[in-house]
């Protein structure tokens, strides 16, 4: 695995004001197709939060996602990443601290977000055919 | 690195039923500190649901947590081997374009494999 992490990052992040809804965030997930808000207040990165918050500090902890807002459960400790690191260096970076999603910021702003996916997906293979289970093999198991 | 997926996976998948509730699930993967949990209906495996999928299918349109999990479910399943190496895990994720896979032995449901299992500092033709 070589290159920058401007390669692998997904640009354009979406970025979101402490006050917005959990719900409007929600909202931007799906429709940009995203596991990750940026939040942003005073054109500065102020923290992120992921699909995953959403469900244990708002959907588990019974708390309304039209009330509850962004600055309410963001994550404020950032590791950073710039476009230049080396992809070894994320892939260290989310190892390290046991994240899945990394903000990428240059000059200030934040320009994209690395996540774990990009890191592990992030080569070409082809699979072969005989090992692909279709919904006919998993259907019908009793788990355990 | 020669991994097989049993050797990555998260063992002992954990299970809701289809009529419990979207908040029930999300204190499950909360509590069990997983992402996915596997959703069974009528004693038989009905499909999966992801933190992700309580997100973008009950938040963002506006279900409540009381609302049955079950239709938030993926059903068309991709499974892996067990005994599978790593890499055709991964192979299998970026094929379908999926982040977890239910792992099959001796014909039951042994874990789940997570992308955040697999070694992304591994080089992408020995993970």
């Amino acid at each position: 695995m070589t290159g920058k992490v401007r390669d692998i990052m997904s640009a354009a992040p979406v970025c979101m004001a402490p006050t917005e809804s959990v719900s409007a965030a929600a909202k931007a997930m799906q429709e940009r197709g995203v596991g990750t808000v940026l939040v942003v207040s005073g054109g500065r990165l102020a923290g992120l939060v992921t699909d995953r918050d959403i469900t244990v500090r708002v959907l588990a902890e019974n708390r309304d996602p039209l009330t509850t807002r962004l600055g309410d459960i963001y994550t404020a400790e950032l590791a950073l990443l710039s476009p230049d690191d080396d992809v070894r260096y994320a892939a260290r970076l989310v190892r390290e601290r046991a994240v899945r999603r990394l903000p990428v910021v240059a000059d200030g702003i934040p320009v994209g977000v690395v996540s774990v996916g990009d890191l592990a997906l992030d080569s070409n293979s082809t699979v072969p055919d005989a090992i692909v289970l279709g919904r006919t093999v998993l259907n019908g198991i009793v788990p355990d | 690195m020669n991994a097989k997926v049993r050797d990555v996976m998260t063992p002992g998948p954990i299970g809701v039923d289809y009529y419990q509730s979207i908040g029930t699930a999300a204190r499950t993967m909360r509590d069990w500190g997983v992402g996915a949990v596997l959703v069974v209906s009528d004693q038989a495996l009905y499909g999966l649901v992801t933190d992700r999928d309580l997100v973008v299918r009950a938040v963002a349109e506006s279900k409540g947590p009381d609302e049955p999990v079950g239709p938030l479910s993926s059903r068309d399943l991709v499974g892996v081997h067990a005994d599978d190496d790593a890499a055709v895990a991964v192979a299998l994720m970026r094929e379908h374009a999926v982040g977890r896979l239910p792992v099959l032995e001796d014909g039951q449901v042994a874990g789940i494999v997570s992308v955040a299992d697999l070694d992304p500092l591994a080089p992408p033709d020995e993970v």
